[in-house]
């Protein structure tokens, strides 16, 4: 009996272990209101100049692509800035092995160009999430390229806290 | 291999014939601290010319790798058998080891943000067991072959000045970047057992590279929304300045850089009723 419990054990971790990724994607689907969107100005000083900050303003809405797709995800992105100008997009959302990012494939475009935007998770919960993007000066989201860390004074930080509906 | 599950197979057939031919047939399970020796130069080559492109205005540099940063935590895991008539008997197992290990690196800048390069390497021993034991069973040595799956990671975010981390796209390298290595390994392995538990000394060296292939060896970004060159780079001078000699001569950091000597000290508990 003591065998069949140890060994039943170890398989236990040996299948979560190799399911991490599965497990963190499926948490994430379902139905997400923006509970608060905060827009910030950071400075080299260490300053925080707060550009926005907005409650229940949007939402996100993430699906399975089909019953066992367990690496992408459907969403629908809807946010209603302070100005009630709407940014509404669907597209295919991806995260990474550790949960450090989510990726929403082409959310942002102009005319030329179509660009992710990537959140940084900063708290993953089953009923809330915390997930901030950055910019550069006074660009935000789209990838500048840039090198030198040191070459800037100023960054913009956007930070959404998101409430499961269900 | 083939022969070892012949082996195998031939001990079962003889378990039905003679019982009192196997002395041992145990599952254990069990945990180790292994460390490793890796060829540090891709990595200090990028440590280098990242802090010779900055260093002007960096109060804090990047450190090098010394190659012995990467030790990890193992659990194991397997099957064991003690066999034979003689007072020293042979000893076979199967076995699988999982281990993590990290090291963290940090640059600060004058305007306070700061870049953390946080490199994880994790790794999958399969391993087949063959050796003697002496003393009544109490001690064992083992040659080990393994297949070595590796798995690493370089983690690189940007810190701002009030402890916010970013992955984001906002500078070229921050992102997370992956590599593979797959090595067939040759191993011993010493082993002192006291009842249920064993005290065991394993060292491994690799001996060849099953995979994968060389334009895979990269450390890559796929989620990164930068332009391309999006894998990690080793030679820093030509990824930001020269992305044709980049590409031609593989300026790329390679995860062969994660290929060495191991060794590790551990313990292992033996399943069941005493033998």
């Amino acid at each position: 009996m003591k065998k069949f419990l140890a060994l039943s054990l170890i398989a236990v971790f040996v299948i979560a272990g190799c399911n991490k990724q599965k497990r963190t994607m499926k948490g994430l689907t379902g139905n997400w209101t923006i509970e608060r969107s905060e827009r910030m100005t950071l400075t080299a000083g260490g300053g925080e100049f707060t550009d926005e900050d907005i409650t229940n303003c949007g939402d996100i809405v993430i699906s399975d692509i089909h019953e066992d797709s367990t690496t992408v995800k459907n969403f629908v992105f809807t946010y209603v800035d302070q100005y009630g100008d709407t940014l509404k997009v669907a597209n295919k959302l991806y995260t990474d092995d550790k949960n450090k990012r989510i990726v929403f494939k082409n959310a942002l475009c102009d005319s030329t160009t179509m660009c992710d935007l990537i959140w940084t998770v900063d708290k993953s919960k089953k009923n809330k999430q915390i997930w901030s993007a950055y910019g550069v000066d006074t660009t935000f989201f789209y990838p500048g390229n840039n090198f030198d860390p040191n070459s800037a004074n100023n960054w913009l930080m956007w930070r959404i806290t998101l409430k499961r509906d269900d | 291999m083939r022969i070892l599950l012949f082996s195998l197979a031939a001990l079962c057939a003889a378990t039905k014939a003679n019982a009192q031919f196997i002395q041992m047939k145990k599952t254990y399970t069990g945990s180790y601290y292994g460390f490793k020796r890796i060829d540090p130069a891709g990595l200090n080559k990028f440590v280098v010319g990242f802090n010779e492109a900055y260093g002007s205005g960096m109060t804090e540099k990047f450190h090098q790798y010394k190659g012995g940063e990467f030790g990890q935590t193992f659990t194991t895991s397997g099957f064991r058998l003690i066999f034979g008539n003689g007072e020293n008997k042979w000893t076979l197992s199967t076995d699988y080891a999982f281990g993590m290990g990290k090291d963290k690196n940090e640059a600060v800048f004058t305007n306070g943000v700061e870049q953390h390069m946080t490199v994880r390497y994790s790794t999958n021993f399969i391993t087949t067991t063959f050796g003697r034991t002496f003393k009544e069973n109490k001690y064992w040595l083992e040659g080990m072959l393994t297949t070595n799956l590796s798995k690493m990671f370089v983690e690189y975010t940007t810190v701002y000045p009030k402890g916010q981390e970013s992955f984001g796209s906002e500078y070229k390298l921050n992102g997370l970047y992956t590599a593979n290595l797959k090595t067939m390994e040759l191993g011993v392995q010493a082993t002192y057992k006291y009842k249920k538990y064993l005290l065991f000394a394993r060292a491994f060296m690799p001996l060849a590279i099953l995979g994968p292939d060389k334009k895979e060896r990269n450390f890559v970004d796929e989620r990164n929304n930068n332009a391309s060159p999006t894998d990690f780079p080793s030679n820093y001078d030509q990824y930001v300045n020269n992305q044709y000699a980049y590409e031609s001569e593989n300026g790329q950091l390679k995860s062969t850089s994660f290929k060495g000597f191991s060794y590790g000290f551990g313990f292992i508990y033996l399943i069941g009723k005493e033998q």
